[in-house]
């Protein structure tokens, strides 16, 4: 199987990954910050080392500014549903995943919010911060912002949109599912409030765990409440983090397993791969623009504007037809469709058909790609 | 009375003290709260058997919520 569908999640995890997981379900099967016995408190401490280097990899302020949660979706429902009150509006790009336009959704619903969709110009930064500008009302509490799309690959000017956020007092909260591992992410530097994080994309960890990395002291309200082993006699969630936003029995395997990838990000670091991955995106993108019968949507992919993800469909064809013919006829297995992001094929005109999207990762070749070039073309000149 | 048990809210805490004693060179451990300590710790609490006032100290600069002493039962 030639494996390009790495925006969904990550294959194959590094074998320091899988090892590190096998471990800690051999080692750390007791509860952690349970009871006072050895195993528990070894346990306890697997998951505050973890913390360290997840806190240390983001610049964060502190290993309690780190939460572990199910998942990146986890991780903005918390942010959405713990933030937000009723009458407040929130802006959000026109690139975003359901996993931020659902929850949003759902409270508008509800009468509880509004939000508008300021629209991402490609190429002119300005232009999207303008969008952003101008729907700020006064009800404005937050901007919600993708890193980079998980469809196209562009990738937006988050630093300056938080900048703009904090400008008019808002809060930011950044949607790094896609860019988390790949492009870079400090929480020192760049002052996010919040940034959610997939642990099992470019941090090449298991599914299951995911990150939500806090710049604030003041208090979310938890999305769900629990036991913590913290403040048991009284019946509120603690008032601190992470325990705050951490009830129940945490994920130990899942937690081991991201420190384990976040390790291997570094140990190959994330501006290597970052660049391996665009050097195969952009050959890809060189072929395709050779065959007539290829649409792109973006101009060449660069390192400075867009992440390693490149979206195509082929003329008179669905995008489904030709991920299930690369799939059966080559063993290319990559995505197509709308990839839960209606938003972005809306604003770029795919909402239709869906794109076939190609997602490398660190161990993807350039004779994958050369394969792919190869399939697409007998497939557009035969078909 | 030295008072050598540090009470922290939180496990998290009880680890990031831990950590932060052991590279300033002084002898910690990990154990349960007593029970007679009316505080609301995690449960956790670190056992400080030397220069506990300077640790405590160490402990609050460096941003861990301390909640309190306590003596040790044996």
């Amino acid at each position: 199987m030639i494996y390009l569908d790495n925006a969904a999640t990550t294959s194959p995890k590094p074998a320091s990954v899988i090892r590190e997981i096998d471990r800690a379900m051999r080692l750390y099967s007791a509860n952690p910050g349970r009871g006072g016995h050895a195993a528990s408190v070894s346990a306890a401490k697997a998951v505050f080392d973890t913390r360290t280097v997840v806190k240390d990899f983001f610049h964060c302020a502190a290993e309690e500014s780190v939460i572990f949660t199910s998942g990146c979706t986890h991780s903005l429902n918390t942010v959405i549903k713990g933030t937000l009150k009723k009458g407040d509006h929130v802006i959000i790009s026109s690139f975003e995943h359901n996993a931020v336009l659902r929850p949003l959704y759902q409270l508008k619903e509800h009468g509880i919010i509004d939000y508008t969709v300021a629209d991402v110009t490609p190429g002119d930064d300005e232009a999207t911060l303008n969008a952003f500008r101008n729907a700020v009302n006064s009800h404005t509490r937050m901007i919600i912002c993708t890193h980079a799309s998980n469809v196209f690959g562009i990738r937006l000017p988050v630093e300056r949109i938080c900048a703009l956020a904090h400008s008019y007092g808002l809060l930011f909260c950044l949607d790094a599912a896609q860019s988390a591992g790949v492009l870079d992410i400090d929480m020192t530097e760049n002052a996010y409030d919040y940034v959610c994080c997939a642990g099992h994309k470019g941090l090449y960890g298991p599914t299951g765990i995911g990150l939500l990395l806090l710049n604030r002291t003041d208090l979310l309200e938890p999305l769900t409440a629990g036991g913590t082993g913290s403040d048991s006699s009284v019946p509120s969630m603690p008032e601190y983090y992470p325990d705050r936003l951490e009830s129940g029995t945490l994920n130990i395997p899942g937690i081991c397993g991201i420190g384990a990838g976040i390790r291997f990000v570094r140990s190959r670091g994330s501006e290597n791969i970052c660049r391996h991955e665009m050097r195969l995106i952009r050959m890809l993108y060189r072929s395709f623009s050779k065959n007539e019968n290829v649409i792109l949507y973006t101009s060449e992919p660069d390192i400075d504007s867009c992440a390693p993800v490149l979206s195509f469909n082929i003329k008179g064809h669905d995008s489904e037809e030709v991920a299930a013919y690369l799939d059966r006829g080559y063993g290319i297995a990559c995505r197509a469709g709308l990839h839960c992001a209606p938003t972005a094929h809306g604003y770029m005109g795919t909402l239709d058909n869906g794109t076939v999207r190609i997602a490398p990762s660190v161990f993807s070749t350039e004779k994958d790609m050369r394969i792919l070039v190869n399939a697409v073309n007998k497939f557009s000149h035969f078909s | 009375m030295n008072k050598e048990l540090i009470l922290v809210p939180s496990v998290t805490y009880a680890m990031k003290a831990k950590s932060i004693l052991d590279k300033a060179g002084f002898r910690s451990y990990i154990q349960r709260t007593p029970r007679s300590t009316n505080i609301r710790s995690c449960g956790y609490c670190l056992f400080v058997p030397d220069r506990t006032d300077d640790a405590e100290k160490i402990l609050r600069k460096s941003g861990v919520r301390v909640l309190g002493r306590a003596e040790r039962e044996i």
